[in-house]
């Protein structure tokens, strides 16, 4: 899919926050959230941006969406860089990318009905007149499943299922080709988020919108991506097609992120497949030198400190890897035939 | 037979809220045996942690419980008054929260916090024997160089070294039972698995029961022995770990196993189960799950709460139709 | 999916907008409903009873002075003008003065405050520094001096007072703006394509309307109060209209104050219920906006 034509193209994404301290309010370091991260999503597909917190995944998202400033970097969509644009073109193209929050609870506006936050949109770029933005509306609502009747009611009515429609409704108003989905699943209750998986699998297929997937639940993830990229401490570790990263992960992090999931399945417990990182993220305001994750790694060696592995293929038809000492480990499918490394 | 550490029976507890009053729980009640690992399963607005809250005189003033008994190590906890019930709580019965920041004191040492638990459950216990044994804990509990980190306040501390303090507390003083509510979720999964891990092994070492009150199924099949299966404030189904994991026998507990998406293995379509979790507020007359429910189809016998029956060894499920979930199996 | 995903809550009577919730919770709120009558009745009393009552600037030099009694319910002043209508024509006044400055200042407080908060950068500076030189003025000397170049007039002194008591307006809508437009709710609209104007006023503005309407009520009755001292020692409203503040401007001489309580009394019970009612529905407000803050 990383052909010749791809929707959206990012390259060398950085997005450093200035702290600021003291009487001054002088900056006194640098958060570095995003470190130089490169992908591309092609048409109708899902990539999925995976990694712990604070590892930069949304912050990603939300440099594309331009909520932050980029410090460098392009991200090319359909060829023109919505890096570099004048907040006016940048409005335009809001059309075609859309975003939805994590938070169903606080992303919409509380003090509107349904019906108006789904023609804002609609009205934003005017689109329609009146009668068929009313319309449109009753049409985007049935899209999500979610009854007509909802037109006249207020956010605080509906549970968090319910309310993750009507962003997904919202931001499907314009008929966007991207949409960026910002853990849309992981404040929902367990029930809730199969409900929603599927009717993000299904939006696709009938409207064939790529989406960016942002998540930290790699079950779900695995449901919805086509190719996957695992962040840690703002650069990518690892990227390539989803089945491959799944089933045969390269990089050690990423390993160690699927060993760590917890199976649910009483019989597999006692297979001793999970790899124990010891210590704690380590801050990207102060992160280590070379490859960013040494300091948890138990295959770090003296090159790991002072060199920062590029991303690149290193095992062959793996996906790429930023790991001096990549080596597939494999976590074959069905559970049951999932091993230690 | 042995008796249980903590029971439970049909306890009813009900909020106040503007313009009435709303069930939290309704008629719930399980047990935990000594040494025992139990999970509780549910979504929101199941009265999962407001059962325990309401147990351990934990409820927010707008609470109230209305019924039912409780009795721990032979104790009726509702019967006791306040004093009595601190008494307990950080003594016997050890407490884990999801969010460590807001059970710690963000003004005080986390080495004082452990102290002060400490002392207060020990008479005569010295100032320096206190701070010797909060070393011994945070070491315990895996946190590097314990005698500086006791210094430190708990927002130098990251999640998962919080959490790890916050067990560090719960385990002071040797308690019989640890209630742990949603103690991994706001943690990332490397950390949750060192978490969990920590709270299997002190558990293990102290022979404490261990009760997990959780919503992620992944977690419950990798600590639990038996499960409470929690929906609308009642108890749904209660079985070991494996026979809810491979027969269960509500509807509900099958549905939540079927929805869920699991690392290696893609499907099309996720089984869902459809509708919202249940709004306390206006609960369908009968069964609670009815509305949602793919097994009852309408039929009558739903419109009536169904009781919890047994329908295996230690086994026991509220659903009209548990005998067609054990047909279906066969099939 | 299943047909039960369809299925939305039911409708009725738990089907408020979260307008029609905060009246609810206002209403439950009696200290702030009793002011709110109280309220409503002094404004009703300024307007309707000058109609009935005499000229409240007519002088009969045949009666001064003269206690409450026939002819005149709460007596004459100085120069055997009627208590009650001054008293009635005063209240005119006065809560024009409150009225007119609270909507000035949180008018200005609300444009200014909206701007420096959602553009932030030089133009927050800018305004920011504004506010800060103007914060440094006492009011009470700037508007003695303004009524000093311009003569005392009603609209010197809503003048005076509005253009220099905006600040603490500004600063809780700028402090509401910067946090607003971090949260997700603002930067959806936003991500939507919506251009300042449009976040501003469909997003920003009615959200902090409610707190605002509180600082409107502390404006309402800090300009009643000011007033009232600038009248008192001469410098607000020029007789011979009436005001509270210059009615109780006879209250100066030591006379007055022992032996003739129906010349200040009235007019000081007026001020202090006004301003003590409008403090009681800002108090409402503020819970009706938070529902946390409500019991």
């Amino acid at each position: 899919m990383s052909g010749a034509d791809p929707l959206l193209s990012v390259d060398g994404l950085v997005k450093h926050f200035p702290i600021r301290g003291g009487v001054l309010q002088r900056q006194v370091a640098t958060v570095r959230a995003v470190d130089g991260v490169s992908f591309r999503i092609g048409r109708g597909e899902t990539l999925a941006l995976v990694g712990e917190s604070g590892c930069g995944k949304s912050t990603v998202g939300k440099t594309i969406m331009r909520f932050h400033q980029p410090t460098a970097g392009t991200v090319r969509f359909d060829g023109r860089d919505l890096a570099a644009m004048k907040p006016r073109e940048l409005r335009a193209v809001r059309r075609d990318i859309q975003f939805v929050f994590q938070d169903p609870f606080a992303s919409l506006p509380a003090r509107m009905p349904v019906g108006d936050i789904l023609a804002e949109p609609l009205e934003i770029h005017g689109v329609g007149d009146r009668r068929s933005r009313r319309a449109r509306v009753v049409e985007l609502l049935e899209l999500v499943g979610l009854g007509a009747d909802a037109v006249n009611r207020y956010p605080h009515e509906f549970s968090g299922g319910q309310r993750q429609r009507v962003g997904i409704a919202r931001a499907l108003a314009l008929e966007p080709r991207l949409l960026i989905l910002d853990e849309p699943v992981s404040a929902l209750d367990v029930s809730i988020q199969a409900q929603v998986v599927n009717l993000l699998a299904r939006l696709q297929r009938q409207l064939g919108v790529a989406y960016l997937f942002i998540a930290h639940d790699l079950a779900v993830v695995q449901h919805l991506a086509h190719r996957v990229a695992v962040m840690y401490l703002g650069h990518i570790v690892e990227y390539g097609d989803a089945d491959t990263v799944f089933t045969r992960p390269a990089h050690p992090y990423t390993q160690a992120l699927l060993s760590a999931v917890p199976v649910p399945d009483p019989r597999l417990r006692d297979l001793d497949r999970r790899i124990l990182l010891t210590g704690d993220l380590p801050s990207p305001a102060d992160p280590p030198a070379g490859c960013p994750f040494h300091t948890r790694c138990w295959k770090a060696e003296e090159r790991c400190r002072a060199e920062r592995p590029a991303l690149e293929v290193r095992t062959p038809g793996g996906a790429d890897s930023a790991c001096h000492f990549a080596a597939e480990a494999e976590l074959t499918s069905g559970p049951a035939g999932r091993t230690a490394s | 037979m042995t008796e249980p550490l903590l029971s439970i029976e049909n306890l009813v507890t009900e909020f106040r809220v503007e313009g009435g009053v709303v069930p939290a729980v309704n008629g719930a009640g399980y047990h935990v045996m000594p040494g025992e690992t139990v999970g509780i399963v549910g979504e929101s607005g199941s009265g999962k942690s407001v059962t325990v809250a309401s147990v351990l005189g934990l409820l927010p003033s707008s609470g109230r419980v209305v019924s039912g008994t409780t009795r721990f190590a032979g104790r009726d906890l509702l019967a006791l008054r306040e004093r009595e019930l601190e008494q307990i709580r950080g003594r016997d019965i050890g407490l884990v929260f999801q969010d460590p920041m807001t059970a710690l004191n963000p003004v005080m040492t986390i080495g004082e916090q452990i102290a002060e638990g400490l002392r207060r459950h020990q008479a005569g216990l010295s100032r320096r024997a206190a701070g010797a044994r909060v070393a011994e804990l945070l070491a315990e509990v895996g946190i590097p160089s314990p005698k500086e980190r006791a210094r430190q306040y708990p927002h130098q501390f990251s999640g998962g070294m919080r959490q790890r303090a916050m067990i560090a507390m719960a385990m002071a003083n040797r308690p019989r039972l640890i209630i742990a509510d949603e103690p991994t979720t706001a943690l990332d999964v490397t950390i949750q698995a060192q978490i969990l891990d920590l709270l299997r092994r002190v558990q293990r070492e102290h022979d404490a029961a261990l009760v997990m009150i959780t919503h992620d199924l992944g977690v419950i099949a990798e600590m639990t022995e038996r499960v409470v299966v929690m929906y609308a404030g009642r108890v749904v189904e209660t079985a070991d770990v494996d026979s809810i994991f491979h027969r269960p026998r509500h509807p509900y507990t099958r549905g939540l196993l079927r929805s869920l998406p699991r690392l290696g293995e893609r499907r099309d379509e996720l089984p869902a189960i459809g509708g919202q979790p249940p709004d306390p507020r206006r609960l369908p007359d009968g069964c609670s799950f009815r509305v949602r429910c793919d097994l009852s189809g309408g039929r009558a016998e739903c419109g009536f709460q169904p009781a919890l029956t047994e329908v295996a060894a230690g086994h026991v499920s509220a659903c009209h139709f548990h005998a067609e979930l054990a047909a279906e199996e066969v099939a | 999916m299943t047909a039960l995903d369809t299925v939305t809550p039911p409708a009725g009577p738990g089907s408020l907008s979260p307008g029609q919730l905060a009246v609810r919770r206002f209403r439950r709120h009696k200290v702030a409903v009793a002011g709110l009558v109280l309220l409503v009745l002094f404004g009703l009393a300024a307007v309707v009873l000058p109609f009935f009552l005499d000229d409240p600037n007519a002088v009969d030099p045949t009666a001064i002075r003269q206690g409450p009694g026939d002819g005149h319910l709460l007596g004459t002043d100085s120069a055997g003008r009627d208590v009650l209508a001054r008293l009635a024509a005063g209240g005119r006044v006065s809560l024009l003065v409150g009225l007119s400055v609270a909507a000035l200042t949180t008018t200005i407080g609300l444009v200014l405050g909206a701007v420096a908060g959602y553009f932030r950068g030089w133009v927050d500076a800018v305004l920011s520094r504004i506010t800060d030189v103007v914060l440094s003025f006492p009011t009470l000397i700037i508007v003695i001096v303004v009524v000093a170049f311009v003569g005392p007039s009603v609209t010197a002194l809503i003048l005076g007072i509005g253009l220099f008591h905006w600040p603490v307006a500004f600063r809780i809508v700028r402090g509401l703006t910067l946090s607003l437009r971090e949260q997700d709710s603002v930067q959806a609209v936003s991500g939507l394509g919506a251009g300042p104007g449009r976040v501003l006023r469909k997003h920003v503005v009615p959200a902090v309307v409610a707190p605002l309407t509180v600082v409107a009520t502390l404006e309402v009755a800090q300009a009643i109060l000011l007033e009232a001292a600038l009248s008192f020692i001469g410098l607000g409203v020029p007789p011979p209209t009436a005001s509270w503040g210059n009615m109780l401007n006879e209250a100066q001489s030591l006379t007055i104050l022992e032996s003739m309580p129906w010349l200040w009394l009235p007019p000081g019970i007026a001020i202090a219920l006004t301003v003590l009612a409008v403090n009681f529905v800002g108090d409402g407000l503020r819970d009706a906006a938070d529902p946390r803050a409500a019991r």
